[in-house]
């Protein structure tokens, strides 16, 4: 039978190995991956405010009827409405989680006429 | 130094979230690793941590400390961890098996490895949530405050769960040298 029980006894110390170095290498190894997930978002922004100005150029199309009318250069109220949506945009995807993003982007990436868009 | 911290990241997001990974990254990783004895599980789970806590870093708001919040993501990480991958994970007496543990060479270095390793097969035995309040206790040295805003539980609670974690952890100990008599 062992002495009264003392956790005292047996101490704090981890009778696990670490990697050497591994701590030194930690941070960059996450800088890394952020700066990865920071470049996917960017990608997917753009992905889905191409295809929001195509939805909205293919709407001013239908809606007016004629090809003379969509603009070549957005002017006026057609810059407004696209930087608000832009905001909107902005804002619907700051409340996505990583897996509703990674769902969206791997359906939008299959898309070949946004890809043409790619930095 | 949470603080500095802050005050870094205000100016230079990415300079501040670095100095934060580097003050709690062995903390954390402990913590982590204890609830998931290999090394390669423990990165995995630490990384998601912090990759977490970026994602989120513009949504702290100081109301709690630096610390309970990063302990609080690196717990529910390493659960839904352990959710993920139960039928995966070393079966408690394989606990040896576990490549990192470390055995010494000479008597007396064996001999507290041996409890060290002892004491982690008593603790791994444990309910879950006697575990997670001991370890958060014992190693991590937090004081109930903090641990009832990580784990969401009230203070007496806690308090009921670590008075049983010791005494269970006393039990399996006991039981394992009166058997080896």
């Amino acid at each position: 039978m062992m002495k009264e029980f003392d956790l005292n006894d047996f101490g704090k110390q981890m009778p696990y190995h670490v990697p050497e170095g591994f701590f030194a290498r930690f941070p960059e190894q996450v800088m890394r991956k952020v700066a990865v997930e920071r470049r996917r978002r960017r990608m997917w922004r753009l992905s889905v405010g191409m295809t929001a100005v195509a939805a909205l150029v293919a709407g001013i199309v239908f809606w007016t009827g004629t090809p003379e009318a969509i603009p070549s250069v957005p002017s006026g109220d057609y810059a407004d409405r696209m930087v608000t949506l832009a905001e909107q945009l902005d804002a619907y995807l700051d409340h996505l989680s990583d897996e509703e993003l990674a769902e969206q982007y791997d359906y939008y990436a299959a898309d070949v006429t946004l890809t043409l868009y790619e930095e | 130094m949470d603080e500095e911290i802050l005050q870094i990241a205000d100016k230079d997001k990415e300079k501040g979230f670095r100095c934060l990974i580097e003050r709690y990254q062995e903390p954390l990783y402990w913590h982590v690793r204890r609830m998931l004895p290999g090394h390669d599980d423990a990165e995995d789970v630490l990384q998601e941590t912090f990759l977490r806590a970026y994602k989120h870093w513009g949504s702290f708001k100081g109301s709690s400390k630096l610390s309970t919040w990063l302990y609080k993501i690196a717990t529910n990480e390493a659960l839904r961890f352990l959710e993920k991958n139960k039928h995966t994970l070393l079966p408690l007496d394989d606990l040896e098996r576990v490549p990192e543990v470390e055995w010494q060479d000479n008597e007396a270095d064996a001999e507290s490895a041996e409890r060290l390793v002892i004491l982690q097969k008593a603790i791994r035995q444990l309910p879950e949530r006697q575990r997670l309040v001991f370890n958060l206790r014992y190693y991590d040295e937090l004081d109930y405050a903090d641990i009832s805003e990580i784990l969401e539980t009230q203070v007496e609670t806690l308090k009921t769960n670590f008075f049983y974690a010791k005494e269970n952890i006393k039990k399996y100990i006991q039981k394992y040298y009166d058997e080896r008599i």
